[in-house]
C-alpha cells in the first residue's frame, strides 16, 4: 500500500535578482527583476508501508526541499505529495501526529532541559498515552544507550550522543514514517554505525517506513535497498540499490603503484581513468579479461612495486549516472529571470 | 491545553538555567528606576507640574519599569532568529498550533521574570524611593486586568510583527518603526499628562497607551472610576482586532513560507 505518493511535485522559489559590488548592492534594493529557482521539478514517486528509501543527490539537488514539502512545512508550487491520504500542507498537525522527522543540522531538543525533559514535553505534544510512552522509552533507552546521559542538559551532550536522542525523539509516538535528514552528519564511524543499525532495526521490526536523505552512501547502502537519485531538481535514478550496481556490471578498477612513474601508459583491454604519477588507476571488464593477464603484462613493461583493486561503489553508479544524465553536479538550475512579470533574457 | 501547559512550564524552567542572568537584569531594572527618578527628581523639584507631585511619579516609574519586564513583544526576535536559521521547521513538524505555543512560551518567560526579576525589583525600589499603595481596591483589582491586557496586547504585536518576517524574512525595519512608538505613545517614558492637548488624543487613539500608561494611570487612580470600564474594554477591543489580523495573515505566511538553509 502507498504511503507516500508524489506527483509531478515541483517548487519554485522566486529571489530578487541580486548584483554583486557595492552599486549592485543598491541596484539590488531598487530591482523588481525576479530570479525564479526550481529546486524540485516534477518530481513523481511512489513509496510504500515499511519500505526503507534512499534520497540521494549532492548539495542543492532539492533533498531537503522534498522532505520539506513531505512534512508540510513548504507548500509545492505546483504537482500534488500525498502522505497517507492526505495533502501535508493542508493537514499540517494531522501530518505530524503520524511522522518523525530528524534533521542532521537541527535539534528539537530543549537546548537547556535535560534530554528527559524533551522527552517528557514531547509525550504531551503528540498524547501519547503513558504505556506506550514508557515502553518506547525504557526500548530507545536500550538499544541507543542513553542510560548514562538522559539526565543531562542538552548543550552538555556529545554530537554523537544528541543525534541518539533526537532519534528516540522522533520515534516515541510511534510514527509511521520517519523522514531522516542527513542523520549522521558530523558523526564518528561508531556513533555512524550504531545509529545505522538501529534505523535497520526500526524499519525490520516496527515496520517503520523510512526516508533517509543524505549524501553519505553507506548510510544508503545499509539502510535502504531501494534508492531515488536527485539532481538539480530531478529524479535520476528510481529503483533497487544492488540493480544500480550491477548497472556497472563487471567492471572494476585496479590501482598500480609503480616503481617511477612510466608516463602515460595505456593498457590493451583496461581504461586509463587516473593518472596520478606513479599511481595509475585503471578500469577494466572482468568479463573480457583477467585480472592477473592484464598485472602480468603490465608487469613485463614496467616494475611494479603495488596492486589494489578497487570494489564498485555506490559512489562511482550514481557518478556514472550523473554523467549519463549530461548533467554536472550542480547547484538548483535558475530558470529565467522576471521583471515585472514579463521574462527578459539574460 | 495540558500541552500549552507544559510549554509553560518548560520554558518556565529554562529560563532557571542561567542565574547570573537573574542578577544582572535586577541591577539594570534597579539602574534604570534610579536614573528615571533622579530625572523627574530635578524636573518636579519646584512642586507638582499639571497635578502630578514626584512621588506619583515615583510610583509611576516603578509600575511601568515592572511593566515592560512583562510584555512579550520582543518575541518577534525569537521567530525572526528561527526563521533566518531555519530552525522554524522544527517548531511547524510538531501537531501543535503554533500561535498557541509561542503565547504559551512566551507567558512562561514572562512568569519566570514576574516572579525573579519584578518582584525583587519592586520590592528594592519600593524600599529605596517609595511606592504608594493603589488608590483602592477596585483599582487594584483593574490595575491586574490592566496588566493582564497589556500583556496579551503585547502578545498580539510580537505575533503580528513575526508573521511579517515570513513575508520579508527579516523583522528589522517594522520592529524599528514599532519600538519608536511604543517609546514614544506608551507612556512608559513620558506620562501622557505631559503630552500637548494634541498629541495627547494621539496617544488616546493609539493601542500603545495600553502598554504602559493605562495600566500605571489606573493603578494611581489618576483615572476616573467611570472611564476605567470603557478603557479597558477598549483594550479588549484592541486584542481582537490584532490577533484577527494576525489570524488572516497566518493563512496566508504559511503559503508564503521559506524555511532556509539545508
Amino acid at each position: 500500500m502507498a504511503i507516500i505518493e508524489a506527483r509531478v511535485l515541483t517548487k519554485e522559489f522566486r529571489q530578487h535578482r541580486r548584483f554583486p559590488g557595492f552599486f549592485g548592492a543598491v541596484r539590488t534594493l531598487l530591482t523588481r527583476e525576479y530570479v525564479l529557482r526550481r529546486a524540485v521539478k516534477e518530481v513523481s514517486f511512489t513509496i510504500d508501508q515499511g519500505e526503507a528509501v534512499g534520497y540521494v543527490g549532492p548539495n542543492g539537488a532539492g533533498k531537503s526541499t522534498t522532505v520539506k514539502m513531505l512534512t508540510g512545512i513548504l507548500v509545492p508550487t505546483s504537482g500534488e505529495a500525498k502522505v497517507m491520504g492526505r495533502l501535508p500542507h493542508r493537514s499540517r498537525r494531522e501530518n505530524a501526529r503520524r511522522i518523525g522527522v530528524v534533521f542532521g543540522q537541527r535539534s528539537q531538543l530543549w537546548w537547556d532541559l535535560p534530554v528527559i525533559d524533551s522527552f517528557d514535553l514531547h509525550r504531551y505534544v503528540y498524547n501519547i498515552p503513558a504505556d506506550r510512552y514508557r515502553s518506547n522509552l525504557a526500548e530507545c533507552e536500550e538499544l541507543l544507550r542513553m542510560r548514562d546521559f538522559i539526565d543531562f542538559p542538552v548543550r552538555q551532550l556529545s554530537l554523537g550522543q544528541r543525534m541518539r536522542a533526537e532519534l528516540a525523539l522522533a520515534l516515541l509516538h510511534d510514527p509511521d514514517i520517519l523522514f531522516l535528514d542527513e542523520p549522521t552528519i558530523g558523526l564518528d564511524v561508531t556513533a555512524k554505525d550504531r545509529i545505522r543499525e538501529f534505523l535497520k532495526m526500526i524499519n525490520r521490526e516496527r515496520r517503520v517506513t523510512i526516508i533517509l536523505a543524505s549524501h553519505d552512501l553507506k548510510d544508503i547502502e545499509e539502510i535502504c535497498p531501494r534508492i531515488l537519485v536527485i539532481n538539480r531538481g530531478t529524479i535520476v535514478y528510481d529503483g533497487e540499490v544492488t540493480a544500480l550496481k550491477e548497472k556497472l556490471g563487471t567492471q572494476s578498477t585496479i590501482v598500480v603503484d609503480f616503481a617511477h612513474d612510466p608516463g602515460e601508459i595505456q593498457l590493451a583491454g583496461a581504461d586509463l581513468v587516473l593518472d596520478e604519477g606513479v599511481r595509475k588507476h585503471y578500469r577494466f571488464d572482468r568479463s573480457a579479461i583477467s585480472a592477473v593477464k592484464l598485472l602480468a603484462s603490465l608487469a613485463e613493461r614496467h616494475p611494479v612495486r603495488d596492486v589494489s583493486f578497487q570494489e564498485t561503489t555506490i559512489e562511482d553508479v550514481i557518478r556514472k549516472i550523473y554523467e549519463a544524465s549530461g548533467q554536472e553536479l550542480a547547484e538548483v538550475e535558475e530558470l529565467d529571470t522576471w521583471s515585472r512579470g514579463r521574462a527578459v533574457t539574460r | 491545553m495540558t500541552t500549552y501547559f507544559h510549554f509553560f512550564a518548560k520554558s518556565f524552567k529554562s529560563n532557571l538555567a542561567y542565574r547570573a542572568q537573574v542578577w544582572l537584569s535586577i541591577l539594570a531594572s534597579l539602574l534604570a528606576i534610579v536614573s528615571q527618578v533622579a530625572i523627574w527628581r530635578a524636573l518636579l523639584a519646584s512642586g507638582p507640574v499639571n497635578g502630578i507631585a514626584l512621588p506619583d511619579m515615583i510610583t509611576y516609574v516603578i509600575l511601568n519599569s515592572a511593566i515592560y519586564v512583562v510584555l512579550m513583544y520582543e518575541m518577534f526576535e525569537e521567530v525572526d532568529d528561527r526563521l533566518r536559521t531555519g530552525d522554524i521547521a522544527v517548531d511547524l513538524i510538531k501537531p501543535m498550533r503554533y500561535p498557541l505555543y509561542l503565547l504559551a512560551d512566551q507567558l512562561g518567560n514572562t512568569a519566570y521574570r514576574l516572579a525573579f526579576y519584578v518582584a525583587p525589583t519592586v520590592f528594592v525600589a519600593a524600599l529605596l524611593f517609595g511606592l504608594t499603595a493603589p488608590a483602592s481596591p477596585l483599582h487594584a483589582a483593574a490595575f491586574v486586568m490592566a496588566m493582564v491586557i497589556a500583556t496579551i496586547l503585547s502578545f498580539a504585536f510580537g505575533y503580528l510583527i513575526a508573521l511579517l518576517a515570513f513575508h520579508f524574512l527579516t523583522t528589522l525595519h517594522f520592529s524599528w518603526t514599532f519600538l519608536g512608538l511604543v517609546i514614544m505613545f506608551s507612556g512608559s517614558f513620558l506620562p501622557l499628562w505631559f503630552f500637548p492637548a494634541g498629541w495627547a488624543d494621539v496617544a488616546r487613539a493609539l493601542p500603545f497607551q495600553f502598554l504602559g500608561f493605562v495600566p500605571a494611570a489606573i493603578y494611581m487612580g489618576k483615572m476616573p472610576v467611570t472611564e476605567i470600564a470603557p478603557t479597558l474594554a477598549v483594550g479588549l477591543m484592541w486584542i481582537v482586532l490584532l490577533m484577527c489580523a494576525a489570524a488572516l495573515m497566518w493563512a496566508v505566511s504559511m503559503r508564503r513560507l521559506v524555511v532556509q538553509g539545508g
